[in-house]
C-alpha cells in the first residue's frame, strides 16, 4: 500500500482528517501548483486555482475509490479547474510580462552571447502561444518525463491524442524559433 | 520490455526538442515559469485549511420551508393544490350561474305583445306601415281582428 493510499484510508475513516489532509497537501502541493502555473503562467491565478483544486479534493476525497492513482486524480481535477478558469478569464498568454523580460535581460547580462536573450524570449513566446492542451502535453512530456498513458489519463484524452498534441507542439516551437 | 520501449520513446522525444532548442534555454524556461514566491509552499496548507473551516462555518442551513418545498414531493404537493384551487373555483362559479328562463310564445298574451310592440316605436312603425302598404289599408280603417292578424304576422 502506498503512502497516499494509507493517508486516504485514514481520511475516509475520519481519523484526524485535518492533519492527514495537510500531510497529503505537503506531499503533492508543489507538483499541483507547477502543473497549474504552466497553464496560466501567473502566480496569482495559479494560487487561486490551486486553492479551488484542494478544496474540491477535500470535499470529494471521502468518495475517492482509488481506482486510479491519487496523483492522476488530482492532476485531472487541476487540469479541468484550470481550463474552466481560463475560459472565464479568456487569457491569451502571448505577451511576456515585464518581470519575464527583466529576468532574461539580467540573466544574460554577463553572457558573451547577445543572442541568448533573444532565443530565450523566442522560446518563451513560442511555448506561451501554444494552445493550452499542446502546451501542457509538451511540458509534462519534456520537463516531467510523463508517459503518454498518464498524460492521457490526466487530460481525459487518448494516448494517440496526447502524442499528436506533443508532435504539433514541437513543430510549432520549431517554426517559431527558426524565424530568428 | 514495454518499460524500455517507453523509456526509449521518451528519450527520443526529449532529444528531438533539444535538437531545436538548447537544453540550457529549456531549463531556464522551466525555472522561470514554475517558480513560486518565497515561503509560498510552507504557508499554503495552513491558509487552505483556514479557508475550508471558514467556508464550513458560513454554510447556511436551509430553512424548513426550503427543505420541504424544494424536494420533489413538495413540488408535487404545491402543483396539486394549485390545480385543486383552479378547478374548484371554476366548478363553483359554474354552479352559481343563474338559469335562463325560457318561455314559449304561446304563453305570452296578446295584450303583452301589443304593449311590447307599441313600446318599441321602431318596431311598431316599421312593421305596421309595411303591412298597411302591403294590404293597401290605413290604420284607422283597421279593425281589431285585422290588427290581431297583423300582430300574428309580425310575431310569425
Amino acid at each position: 500500500m502506498s503512502s497516499d493510499q494509507a493517508l486516504i484510508i485514514q481520511f475516509q475513516q475520519s481519523i484526524d482528517k485535518e492533519a492527514v489532509f495537510t500531510q497529503l497537501m505537503r506531499m503533492h502541493q508543489q507538483k499541483v501548483y507547477y502543473q497549474i502555473k504552466r497553464m496560466v503562467l501567473e502566480h496569482a491565478d495559479a494560487d487561486d486555482i490551486a486553492q479551488l483544486v484542494w478544496i474540491k479534493v477535500w470535499n470529494k476525497l471521502d468518495g475517492f475509490k482509488m481506482e486510479s492513482e491519487f496523483t492522476t486524480w488530482i492532476f485531472r481535477i487541476a487540469y479541468n479547474e484550470t481550463l474552466n478558469y481560463l475560459q472565464k478569464q479568456k487569457k491569451q498568454g502571448s505577451r511576456l510580462s515585464k518581470d519575464d523580460l527583466y529576468i532574461y535581460e539580467n540573466a544574460s547580462a554577463s553572457s558573451d552571447e547577445p543572442k541568448t536573450t533573444e532565443i530565450q524570449i523566442a522560446l518563451d513566446s513560442a511555448i506561451k502561444q501554444l494552445p493550452e492542451k499542446q502546451r501542457i502535453v509538451f511540458m509534462l512530456r519534456y520537463f516531467d518525463s510523463c508517459e503518454y498513458e498518464k498524460i492521457a489519463a490526466m487530460m481525459g484524452t487518448t494516448v494517440g491524442g496526447a502524442k499528436a498534441n506533443f508532435h504539433q507542439a514541437v513543430k510549432k516551437i520549431e517554426r517559431f524559433v527558426k524565424k530568428l | 520490455m514495454k518499460m524500455q520501449t517507453d523509456q526509449d520513446l521518451l528519450k527520443q522525444d526529449q532529444q528531438r526538442v533539444e535538437s531545436i532548442i538548447e537544453k540550457d534555454h529549456l531549463n531556464r524556461f522551466n525555472l522561470t515559469n514554475t517558480d513560486a514566491p518565497f515561503n509560498y509552499f510552507e504557508s499554503f496548507p495552513e491558509r487552505l485549511m483556514a479557508r475550508i473551516q471558514t467556508e464550513k462555518k458560513n454554510q447556511i442551513k436551509p430553512s424548513l420551508f426550503k427543505m420541504f418545498f424544494l424536494q420533489p414531493y413538495g413540488k408535487i404537493a404545491v402543483a396539486a393544490a394549485f390545480i385543486l384551487i383552479v378547478a374548484g373555483t371554476y366548478l363553483f362559479s359554474s354552479a352559481n350561474k343563474a338559469k335562463v328562463e325560457t318561455v314559449s310564445i304561446q304563453e305570452i298574451s296578446i295584450d303583452e305583445m301589443k304593449n311590447y310592440v307599441n313600446n318599441n316605436e321602431a318596431i311598431a312603425e316599421l312593421d305596421y306601415d309595411y303591412v298597411i302598404k302591403k294590404e293597401n289599408a290605413s290604420l284607422e280603417k283597421l279593425g281589431e281582428t285585422e290588427i290581431k292578424e297583423i300582430q300574428k304576422a309580425i310575431i310569425q
